[in-house]
């Protein structure tokens, strides 16, 4: 389950990351809390949106250096996570400018912006989310408006 | 220049080189006892239960005084008191420690990091009910003077000074409760109340705003 999804915990993790050190503490505390938590899976729920939930709430504490998480998870003596340089390509300048947008987002419009990018629809992201589906609409229109802007003065620069 | 209406595509770029750049080692998961990852104890869960034994020692002694002097109306009342206050506190820390315990990771995010929150800023309300004792603080002086010097407060001291010393702590504990909450923590007394913690709640109660504002659709 955490092999076939880990792309979710990668992007929600570097996007509440400070530091690439930071990134695997984070990487490897979602995979800790979705490994504790999984007894009490409810598979009411689509197995992405219970992915999301704990990946955001841990990603968000994790920002917030709130110690109450800490309670679910202890130090590993061994390496779950490794990071390696896999050099830069023409992609790696937009991903920059995204990535720098997404982190410029306050902690909840992140998530909501991260929910968005992976594809998910407005009802998803409001299971998510807790917030109603015309909020999500609405929200996301804010924030690409916000970002078209953003990518029109650089190119003014 | 990224094209809004494909940013969806960057996005998927950037966790495709996300993928190539990070090595799970999954094996290590199979080794891994959470059972003894779950039971490690923050400080703010070690708190709340050194408070809650403390105040229940304090809460069973004085059950134990009134009981013992129940005849004497003086000591019955100032020891139901002491027991009321340390009842509340008690039910507090209880209370804090259920909410920690309840908080499931797999609830939706405003839901679950309000309730973090929340229990960040419960050490204020700690505070206010631990203060509520400032009035009847001549509750504690008569039962503390007949534990440690036998001594009955009551029938030596003077009574006007006893009532006087209660009544004028009846406006500065009502100012203190309304005025000791988590929308003040920036103030300096409060703060020094809070022996320095006042920025971690004011930050939590800032992120709280900023959730409900979310929530609203206001931010």
């Amino acid at each position: 389950m955490i092999g076939e999804n880990k792309g979710i915990i990668y992007k929600i993790a570097n996007a509440y990351s400070r530091s690439a050190a930071d990134q695997e503490d984070l990487v490897q505390e979602i995979i800790l809390q979705l490994w504790s938590s999984f007894s009490k899976y409810n598979p009411d729920y689509k197995i992405t949106t219970w992915i999301y939930r704990i990946a955001l709430n841990v990603s968000i504490s994790h920002y917030r250096k709130d110690t109450v998480r800490k309670k679910y998870t202890a130090p590993l003596n061994e390496d779950l996570v490794k990071f390696s340089d896999t050099g830069s390509d023409d992609k790696d300048e937009d991903i920059r400018l995204l990535r720098q947008f997404i982190q410029e987002l306050d902690e909840m419009n992140r998530a909501l912006m991260i929910l968005y990018l992976d594809g998910n629809s407005h009802q998803e992201i409001a299971n998510v989310l807790n917030i109603s589906v015309s909020n999500v609409g609405t929200k996301i229109n804010r924030i690409k408006e916000r970002l078209r802007n953003k990518f029109k003065q650089i190119e003014n620069d | 220049m990224i094209d809004i209406n494909n940013i969806q595509n960057t996005w998927s770029n950037h966790e495709e080189k996300l993928e190539k750049s990070i090595q799970l080692n999954l094996e290590i998961l199979r080794k891994i006892n959470i059972k003894s990852a779950r039971s490690r104890m923050t400080s703010l869960i070690l708190i709340n239960v050194s408070t809650l034994v403390f105040y229940q020692m304090v809460m069973w002694y004085f059950i134990y005084f009134t009981a013992t002097h129940w005849s004497e109306i003086q000591f019955l009342i100032s020891g139901s008191l002491l027991v009321t206050w340390a009842a509340v506190i008690s039910y507090g820390a209880i209370k804090q420690l259920k909410l920690i315990h309840e908080t499931d990771y797999a609830g939706p995010v405003t839901i679950v990091q309000k309730q973090l929150q929340k229990v960040k800023i419960a050490i204020v309300h700690f505070l206010r009910m631990a203060l509520m004792i400032l009035p009847f603080h001549m509750a504690f002086l008569i039962v503390i003077s007949k534990i440690w010097l036998n001594v009955d407060l009551i029938k030596v001291a003077d009574p006007v000074w006893m009532i006087a010393q209660t009544l004028v702590l009846i406006i500065p504990t009502i100012w203190i409760y309304r005025n000791l909450s988590p929308k003040n923590v920036n103030k300096k007394w409060v703060n020094w109340l809070l022996q320095g913690n006042g920025s971690q709640i004011n930050e939590a109660q800032k992120f709280m705003d900023e959730i409900e504002r979310f929530e609203l659709g206001m931010a």
